[in-house]
């Protein structure tokens, strides 16, 4: 009766050095707050103790597990490593005893069978030293076994967790959000990050299904009052070159699929209508992609988009990717509208100021430039309008825009010193480079 | 008297001088999916790419070829069609030697549009030639689906006195011709301006009478 109710039965005390376990620690202590106020003080000392003893070996026996791990790892990779290697060396024999039946082996393997002289050199290579180097078919593969296991590295657990928690809660804190997505977003997490960061959904946990709902049914509105008059006389030329535009665009994505080309058609024709200051303007189209891709993959796994068919999706899927994608793709789109309006000034703004940087940072370069007569416009104009798409893969355009959304005005201020960067990167191609047609 | 060796200074045009990078400088400019880059790279490279993307802004080839025996280096601008990008892109029109105007002969509009494409180019290159050597193509001729006949882009041409090449880039049909048919234009041009050079040098020599007086 003396007992408070809820709490549990007072245990024997134990020594607290003893404690070895934060489970035994947790069970042998569970009566601590039950104690007076008195006994606080006492308690907070103890508990730090024990806190190092359990912090310790837990750490230790961490690391223990992970070495182990690893050396485990290790193993099955060299077992694998050997077995791949008694293949290689069975491989070559068949080449010495026939030739032709080989050339059907590595004809499974290489994705251009008809580059004979390749496929003899290599198999040269793979005859005269078989134990030093394995035969680059083989490599090949080793590399792909490893690339189908997903496993994260602990690093990435740890930054995945880190978001878990931050979108735990009923209010994402957008400060944070932006500081923890500036060094890349988890796969998992950006479909909704760049959802939050491009302000498209509201922090407000609760708020954010109507939001989706509003948004989704207002865009399929657009759609309904709009996309009929893309054959009006005065819209067909819009029309007309998005959609000769749409299979001329980077040909990494699902673009050639009837879906997938109607949706891009709409989200971009609906855009210009709304927007006849700019318009369509070619580059546009690209910056639909990465939007488009990111939420697909919330359906499936980034390794298939390549090869998915999307009629797969249900109907309800597709369209809600449709409409997220218009959004974010709007909500991008205002940070740099005047790359797009009459005579592009944000475009030229934008290249003069990258000469101007980079005749500060690297004088060098900037000279080499003007010595050999290129303008920073021949090179820097694609590079502004389609915000470098054109020049890395598309999985690096994603990451980019992971740190472009977390900045203030990424995708115009930021992107600058990136293209600036980019120069500097390639410094010394650019300096020894003496011929730039 | 006339003196051996080069003219010290020759006014704006192509040098042949081995150290000079480039002798020729050729754009192509037109209307929006014509196939300008797809004849680019028919004529450069000899290859047709099914799988090309939209111009953005403007990129440089090069070939060099033997007009008249004479090596040339050529440098080609390719560019954008599209309207919004016609004030950047018309920043390169300066210092052309050739121009090379192409429509889709299965595209009405972009035939249409040569008038303007033509203007453009001629209110930008300084000073203002009529004769400005140029070349009409009408691309993609192995397509059956004609919008725009032989008969109506040759009397637009002929009007104008520029030379038209029906071409196919897929079917690398006369695209090697107009090129050269350019650059021949080009080194013509170029030559008449390097003679009327001479002539006026030659015109200051106490030997040779003045055929012409100009004030």
């Amino acid at each position: 009766s003396l007992i408070k109710p809820g709490s549990k039965p007072p245990t024997t005390p134990v020594k607290l050095k003893k404690v070895s376990t934060f489970q035994e620690f947790e069970s042998n202590t569970s009566d601590a707050w039950d104690l007076g106020d008195d006994d606080d003080e006492l308690l907070a000392i103890a508990a730090e103790n024990l806190n190092t003893d359990v912090v310790m070996e837990t750490a230790h026996k961490v690391i223990q597990n992970h070495s182990k791990l690893q050396e485990q790892h290790k193993f099955q990779e060299e077992h694998l490593q050997e077995e791949k290697q008694v293949e290689s060396a069975e491989l070559t024999s068949v080449v010495c005893g026939d030739n032709r039946l080989v050339k059907s082996v590595s004809e499974g393997h290489t994705p251009s069978s008809s580059d004979n002289a390749s496929e003899s050199s290599s198999m040269q290579r793979s005859q005269s030293l078989p134990q030093t180097s394995s035969p680059p078919l083989v490599s090949g593969m080793a590399d792909y076994n490893t690339s189908v296991t997903p496993a994260l590295t602990e690093r990435e657990a740890s930054r995945l967790d880190k978001f878990k928690q931050l979108l735990a809660g009923p209010n994402t804190n957008l400060e944070e959000l932006r500081k923890l997505s500036w060094s890349g977003i988890p796969k998992r997490i950006r479909p909704i990050a760049w959802k939050l960061l491009s302000g498209y959904l509201p922090a407000n946990v609760d708020r954010r299904e109507s939001t989706l709902q509003r948004k989704r049914k207002e865009y399929f509105a657009f759609v309904e009052q709009y996309y009929d008059s893309r054959n009006d006389e005065n819209h067909q030329d819009t029309y007309r070159q998005i959609h000769i535009d749409i299979p001329r665009m980077s040909p990494e994505v699902l673009r050639l699929q009837p879906k997938v080309t109607e949706i891009f058609e709409r989200i971009l024709f609906i855009w210009a209508i709304r927007h006849p200051a700019s318009g369509y303007v070619q580059g546009i189209n690209d910056l639909v992609t990465p939007f488009f891709v990111v939420f697909i993959c919330e359906y499936i796994e980034e390794e298939e988009v390549e090869n998915f068919d999307v009629s797969n999706l249900p109907e309800e899927v597709l369209q809600n990717i449709e409409a997220d994608s218009y959004w974010c793709m709007s909500k991008l789109l205002d940070g740099i509208q005047d790359n797009y309006t009459f005579a592009q000034p944000g475009i030229q703004k934008k290249v003069k100021m990258l000469e101007e940087l980079v005749s500060r940072i690297d004088e060098q370069v900037h000279r080499h430039l003007d010595q050999h007569e290129v303008k920073y416009l021949q090179f820097a104009f694609r590079w502004m309008n389609n915000l470098l798409m054109r020049e890395v893969p598309l999985r690096c355009t994603i990451r980019l825009w992971d740190t472009y959304q977390s900045e203030p005005e990424g995708f115009s201020h930021f992107h600058l010193y990136v293209c600036a960067a980019f120069l500097v990167k390639w410094r010394k191609e650019i300096l020894e480079e003496k011929d730039f047609q | 008297s006339l003196q051996s060796g080069a003219p010290p200074l020759i006014p704006q045009g192509p040098s042949m001088d081995a150290s000079k990078k480039v002798d020729l400088k050729i754009i192509i400019i037109g209307a929006l999916g014509v196939g300008k880059t797809s004849l680019l790279h028919q004529y450069v490279h000899k290859r047709f790419y099914e799988d090309y993307r939209t111009t953005l802004g403007a990129s440089i080839l090069t070939k060099v070829l033997a007009v008249d025996n004479t090596p040339l280096k050529v440098q080609i601008w390719d560019t954008g069609g599209q309207e919004r990008f016609r004030s950047m892109v018309s920043t390169f029109y300066k210092g052309s030697d050739g121009c090379m105007l192409a429509f889709d002969v299965t595209d009405r509009e972009s035939f249409e549009a040569l008038d303007n494409w033509r203007n453009d180019f001629l209110d930008k290159v300084i000073p203002r030639e009529q004769d400005f050597p140029m070349v009409v193509l009408g691309n993609k001729i192995d397509i059956c689906d004609r919008q725009v006949s032989k008969e109506i882009a040759s009397a637009w041409c002929k009007e104008k006195d520029i030379p038209y090449f029906e071409v196919s880039a897929k079917n690398n049909i006369n695209v090697a011709e107009a090129f050269e048919t350019l650059a021949k234009q080009a080194l013509v041009t170029y030559k008449g301006i390097f003679e009327s050079y001479l002539t006026d040098s030659i015109k200051l020599t106490p030997y040779d009478k003045p055929k012409k007086r100009c004030c």
